[in-house]
């Protein structure tokens, strides 16, 4: 579909597009990369050791509730033994265990989500905090600037 | 692109390096800040490097990044809390003296914020009304009426540089 558009303003638009010089621009993003992918490292390296420290922690616990899960899923296994040679039983099963991964993957997103929220109000602080340094008056130079 | 999307930096690097001219040159026509545009631009590249392992086509990573600027100031806009009620009047910020050259930055600038918007994608970025429609999750409808009034609103502003009284 082709829109109609007002020639004098496509024709401005094309004639008044200045093209962004570089001037600093990619060496400051490369920067932020640099430093954004440092923090990412810092914090998978952060998570395992945290999850390290955890599990040493739990270890003692883990191996008991785990003993204790397969000690009932063998007995649950041994109970139903006769019942898992039917396609339906096991269908239950797999469905059972596939119901989990939406719970698990929304767990993710969540994650992420919280992370990108705290990212984007940084940034919005920080530029708040610069526009308010840039606000400050300064006497020198605004009457030169004024234009009568 | 495949290497991008890999999160290969240096070719991310590069891809940032031949599109950073398109979206700063945009986030400049909407801002009318070239600082502030430019913070909003680093931000658009870094949430770009964020998510990019998600982009599922490499040909849609232009309008994927453009829509990453548009929502980054369009987040800025709804911090300042000036663009979701046009109904209510749009203040007029300095407008220059009718006797310099047409300058479209200072049009553009008097305008409310989401008639901005949809006038600067549908004339900067040759977006249709659909497209931008998409791009803001307004309805076609409302574009539209927003893109009829802003450009009567630029036609009347820029007949003060032909016509000085």
């Amino acid at each position: 579909m082709i829109d109609d558009r007002d020639p004098l303003l496509t024709r401005l638009f094309a004639e008044q597009s200045q093209p962004a010089h570089e001037s600093g621009f990619m060496a400051q993003l490369a920067n932020l990369l640099e430093r954004d992918r440092r923090r990412q490292r810092m914090y998978r390296i952060g998570t395992i050791i945290a999850g390290v420290i955890v599990a040493a922690l739990l270890a003692p616990w883990i191996a008991q509730g785990a003993a204790l899960a397969i000690g009932s899923v063998a007995a649950g296994i041994t109970a139903t033994r006769s019942h898992l040679t039917f396609p339906m039983a096991w269908l239950v099963l797999c469905s059972t265990v596939g119901s989990l991964l939406p719970v698990i993957t929304s767990g993710l997103a969540v994650v992420g989500d919280i992370e990108d929220f705290v990212l984007q109000a940084r940034a919005a602080a920080w530029r708040e905090r610069r526009a308010r340094s840039q606000a400050r008056p300064c006497c020198d130079v605004a009457p030169a600037l004024s234009v009568r | 692109m495949l290497l991008a999307c890999a999160e290969d930096p240096h070719a991310f690097e590069e891809l940032v390096r031949r599109r950073q001219g398109s979206i700063r040159s945009l986030l400049r026509r909407l801002c009318r800040d070239a600082e502030l545009a430019d913070d909003l631009a680093q931000e658009t590249f870094m949430q770009a490097w964020r998510t990019i392992r998600g982009l599922r086509s490499a040909p849609a990573f232009g309008a994927w990044l453009r829509q990453i600027a548009v929502n980054a100031w369009l987040r800025h806009q709804r911090g300042s809390e000036k663009f979701t009620n046009l109904d209510e009047a749009h203040e007029p910020t300095s407008l220059p003296a009718p006797f310099e050259a047409m300058d479209l930055d200072a049009v553009l600038s008097v305008l409310h914020p989401r008639a901005r918007l949809c006038l600067v994608l549908s004339y900067h970025e040759g977006m249709t009304h659909n497209e931008i429609a998409a791009a803001i999750q307004m309805p076609v409808g409302t574009v539209k009426s927003d893109i009829a009034r802003a450009t009567a609103r630029c036609r009347e502003l820029l007949s003060a540089y032909r016509s000085p009284a």
